[in-house]
């Protein structure tokens, strides 16, 4: 990281975000995405909360300096009904199968809100770890953003 | 391998096909597979049991979940199974604990301080002691959770490791016998 530039796991979450904001208002109607997943519970359903949960870092080599980062990302799905998100996570999926375009992020000058983004290629999905329903109690307990929640688990890398 | 189950929260492997693979092409007999296999399922536990320590977000905690957590493991002529974390004998907010949300109902109980002291709960101010569930209705409080709780993800995490450690230890273990 240098100067206004964001470190490279900050770039990974932000990427992703971009990617799947972009996909998501091409192909869906009336979809909030967030990044806090406190804030999900804020908006009115459908929601997609992205965010980067932990950075596994190992050495590429004994006695090397660079380092191997593994990023753990969490996709939350909050939808309407069960179809809903059955549908949404399934696109989300396929969506992410080939990756995305890996940017990195910086403030633009004298606006701290919006910001700029130069590629430096890809973000890779090296596996799915989970994309499962959450079921947390029963329905009619449940707020109503827990009643039809998906999660996906990606391990994704920069290449 | 590494399939969510659902009686197995974490990782459930069933080696129905696998074993007979591993041992005819590998040349490992039933007792090398079952070794191997037992010893990946504990390591994974204690793994599981480490990362709900690492990851509690506020303590002193009773360390229920984290206990709970152990593996199970049977074995026939042509059949393994191995199991970590078991549903039935995990507490029943493991779920929010790992996925994170809201908690369904508003729940009766009381606040325990670190020295293991009642605590009257403020209405105001959030404190930071520790909710034990109660049914008495005496020296008790009804608790309506506004926070939502973010999730700690300790079965993916799990699921993870395990995935990375099943196939160098298949291939550790072929590399043994020959």
């Amino acid at each position: 990281m240098s100067g206004n530039w964001f470190s490279e796991s900050r770039n990974m979450e932000l990427s992703l975000i971009y990617y799947l904001e972009t996909e998501i208002e091409k192909n869906w109607t009336g979809v909030s995405i967030t990044k806090n997943f406190t804030k999900s519970y804020e908006v009115d359903p459908p929601v997609v909360c992205i965010n980067l949960l932990s950075d596994d870092v190992g050495r590429k080599e004994v006695g090397s300096d660079s380092l191997k980062h593994e990023y753990h990302l969490v996709i939350n799905v909050f939808a309407t009904s069960d179809g809903q998100r059955i549908d949404l996570s399934d696109f989300i999926v396929n969506t992410l199968k080939t990756g995305c375009v890996y940017y990195i992020h910086s403030h633009k000058s004298g606006s701290s809100g919006e910001l700029n983004r130069v590629a430096d290629g890809r973000m890779r999905i090296v596996d799915f770890i989970n994309n499962s329903k959450i079921e947390i109690g029963s329905e009619k307990d449940l707020d109503i953003h827990d009643k039809y929640r998906h999660n996906i688990y990606i391990k994704a890398v920069k290449s | 391998m590494a399939i969510p189950g659902r009686h197995y929260v974490t990782v459930k492997g069933s080696f129905k096909d696998v074993v007979p693979i591993m041992m005819k092409k590998m040349n490992m007999t039933r007792e090398d597979v079952s070794s191997a296999m037992q010893s990946l399922a504990a390591d994974c536990a204690e793994y599981t049991r480490q990362y709900i320590e690492k990851n509690v977000k506020r303590r002193p905690n009773t360390g229920r979940l984290s206990r709970s957590i152990d593996f199970t493991s049977s074995a026939g002529y042509k059949h393994m199974h191995y199991g970590v974390g078991d549903m039935s004998k995990m507490p029943p907010y493991w779920r929010i604990i790992n996925y994170g949300g809201v908690v369904p109902a508003p729940t009766r109980g009381y606040f325990l301080d670190s020295s293991g002291g009642r605590v009257k709960p403020s209405p105001t101010s959030p404190g930071n002691q520790r909710f034990v569930e109660s049914k008495a209705t005496k020296s008790s409080w009804k608790l309506e959770p506004k926070a939502k709780i973010e999730g700690m993800y300790f079965i993916q995490a799990a699921q993870n490791w395990m995935k990375g450690r099943f196939h160098p230890m298949v291939r550790a273990a072929a590399r043994r016998r020959k």
